[in-house]
């Protein structure tokens, strides 16, 4: 469903991708792994057009979602982005309240224009990401107010709340206590069942835990795209056998 | 003028060493008192210079001290060390904490991180501040000089009676006011919210603020100059409705940029990456956030280029309607000591103030300013946006 092609992304003249070309079939999770700068963010910014908010990008090659490429004047980057959800542990939250927040996305893309379908829509993302129970008290409260884990979930269920096709989420368990984190992962399991993710994770065995397939970056360069389990056990390169058992980067 | 220069010059270093003295002092006094004296200090800053410059020099003159900037340039210490010392600490502050800590967290002492770390990281921004409120205290003082020399030479015969064809200025001030506010602010959210990226950023931007740096003489003498060269009587009222209008805007479109960069570039992204375009996140999100700072600080342009702007009113009345002035104007002294290269004619017989040939000291201080606002630090907006 996603296939980027020869991606190569300059960013304030350095170039943070490489010739990347990777291949990501409907409903799975791929997780996208490497050293701090190789490029991680950079990748997903670039698949759902965030990065073009940035001054001098210079990008050569395509991304292609469902076959046709996300750079055809054609499309409009805003409905990309609505297809195409990116979260990152640095996702703000937005003013207001939690409501504010879950509905900020639907009020500004012209659907969903009755309250009540509004709030079906909300509903639905939160039990998504398990936080309707803890929050359906709180709607009209500040956004402020919620845990760290409790807004991670809340900026996960803001994005889903636009029915994308593809979620992209970079290092969504950053800075999270272990409890935390256990319920991204196995909310990231659960999702998979009905949409496509990509995960940038600085933690291998996050990696390991939740997805599909892995792709390990090096500088900008794909070193390999397996299937995780190979990817674990007899990798094709020497340098992410040591990436993944420690022994570098 | 060389004699009259090399004065300025002095004064403008001994300025600068009592404003980065006292805000490298400050950086170092408990938190509460320092707070205190940073408020009133703020407070201090942000009156115009024209002001501070008007009160030093009618206290100066009441108490029969030669006072002018011709006779004692040193004046230019009093008018300038307030705003420079308060555009220290603030640039001193903006550097300090994050460096501060990781210093002190070495183990370096307080006085070694004010001299090995934040002077010299603020160095730029300190010279840039220094030659602005130069310019500025420089020309606040020719400004009060020639309000004196119109107001304390003149006749004391009524020319017109007041209330006459004299000043229609209310209406034109409100529409030059109004219409230059729209304007301010539609070239504010684009450079701030629409331009990044575009290769108009930079010129726009560095056109804006040295047009806001420039001292309120420059507009005055340049306004007057033109009016004369086409051949009109300048101080009317619509020549002095433009000047409202000049002296507002910079300062207004300034006001809303920094209203703008109030609300954090994370705020935007997040916005953009839940598809909102440009223009709904400026509308439903950047706007609301912005509103109040907006408010305030346009509320702060506005009382200070009227501040600026009045003493020109009072020139241009004092010269053309002198009946019409107030008379406490009247008394703001008469020690006044032309200065070569500026000068104003012919007062004594009450024509209007003429000034075809700009002169040089215009273009010094033009000059001082665009300086001024090259060596200014990088807006915090623009650096946030960048990493
Ligand atoms: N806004 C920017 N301006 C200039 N260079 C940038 C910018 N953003 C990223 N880069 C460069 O692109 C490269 C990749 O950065 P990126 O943020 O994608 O790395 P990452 O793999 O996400 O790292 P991390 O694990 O620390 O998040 C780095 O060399 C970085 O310096
Ligand atoms: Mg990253």
């Amino acid at each position: 469903m996603l296939e980027t092609e020869r991606l190569t992304v300059h960013v304030g003249g350095v170039r943070a991708i490489d010739g990347v070309s990777l291949n990501i079939s409907a409903g799975t999770v791929t997780a996208v792994i490497g050293p701090t700068g190789c490029g991680k963010s950079t990748l997903l910014r670039t698949i759902n057009r965030m990065i073009s908010l940035l001054p001098s990008v210079r990008i050569e090659g395509d991304v292609r979602l469902q076959g046709a490429s996300i750079f055809t004047s054609g499309l409009r980057v805003t409905d990309l982005r609505r297809r195409v959800g990116l979260v990152g542990a640095d996702t703000a939250l937005l003013p207001g309240t939690v409501m504010d927040n879950m509905t900020y996305g639907l009020r500004v893309s012209g659907q969903w224009r009755t309250e009540r379908a509004r709030l079906t829509r909300v509903e639905e993302a939160l039990r998504e990401v398990h936080l309707w129970d803890e929050v359906k008290d709180q709607l009209d409260g500040p956004a402020e107010g919620l845990t760290a884990g409790q807004r991670r979930r809340l900026t996960m269920a803001r994005a889903l709340a636009l029915g994308p096709e593809l979620l992209l989420l970079d290092d969504p368990a950053a800075g999270l206590d272990p409890v935390a984190t256990q319920r991204i992962e196995s909310l990231i399991y659960t999702l998979r069942q009905r949409l496509t993710i990509v995960l940038v994770t600085n933690s291998v065995r996050q990696a390991a835990r939740v997805s599909d397939q892995t792709a390990f970056l090096w500088l900008g360069r794909l070193v390999e795209c397996s299937p995780t389990a190979r990817v674990f056990t007899t990798p094709a390169e020497r340098l992410t056998e040591d990436y993944v058992t420690g022994r570098c980067g | 003028m060389p004699d009259m220069l090399g004065a300025a010059v002095l004064a403008l270093a001994a300025s600068v060493a009592i404003a980065v003295g006292v805000a490298l002092t400050l950086q170092r006094v408990p938190q509460g008192l320092g707070g205190l004296l940073r408020r009133v200090l703020g407070l201090a800053g942000t009156v115009p210079t024209v002001v501070i410059a008007a009160a030093v020099l009618t206290a100066l003159s009441a108490s029969g001290v030669a006072a002018s900037v011709g006779a004692n340039p040193m004046l230019l210490v009093v008018v300038v060390v307030p705003v420079l010392t308060m555009q220290c600490d603030r640039i001193f502050h903006g550097v300090t904490p994050p460096l501060r800590d990781a210093a002190a967290a070495l183990g370096a002492g307080s006085l070694s991180i004010a001299l090995t770390l934040v002077l010299p990281a603020a160095l730029p921004a300190v010279a840039g501040a220094a030659l602005a409120s130069g310019a500025q205290g420089l020309g606040a003082l020719l400004t009060v000089g020639l309000l004196q020399a119109a107001t304390g030479s003149q006749p004391d015969t009524a020319l017109l009676s007041p209330g006459g064809e004299a000043f229609g200025l209310g209406p034109l001030v409100f529409i030059a006011g109004t219409a230059t506010l729209a304007v301010s602010t539609l070239v504010g959210i684009y450079v701030e919210d629409f331009a990044e990226g575009s290769s108009w950023t930079t010129p726009i931007d560095l056109v804006i603020a040295w047009l806001s740096a420039l001292p309120p003489l420059v507009y005055a003498v340049l306004l007057v100059a033109v009016v004369t060269a086409t051949g009109r009587t300048p101080p009317d009222a619509s020549s002095a409705a433009l000047l409202f209008a000049l002296l507002l805007g910079p300062h207004a479109a300034m006001a809303v940029r920094s209203a703008l960069a109030t609300v954090p570039a994370s705020l935007r992204e997040a916005s953009r990456a839940l598809g909102a375009s440009r223009r709904q996140t400026l509308r439903s999100l950047v706007l609301p956030a912005a509103a109040r700072p907006m408010v305030r600080y346009l509320t702060g342009a506005f009382t200070r280029a009227t501040l600026e702007w009045l003493p020109f009113v009072a020139i241009g009345m004092a010269v053309s309607h002198p009946s019409a002035l107030p008379s406490w104007v009247r008394t703001l002294g008469v020690r006044w000591m032309p200065l070569p290269g500026l000068q104003v004619h012919g007062l004594a017989t009450a024509p209007p103030l003429v000034m075809p040939v700009v002169p040089p000291v215009i273009w010094l201080l033009a000059g001082l300013s665009l300086v001024a606002v090259w060596l200014r630090p990088t807006p915090d907006s623009a650096r946030e946006r960048r990493s």
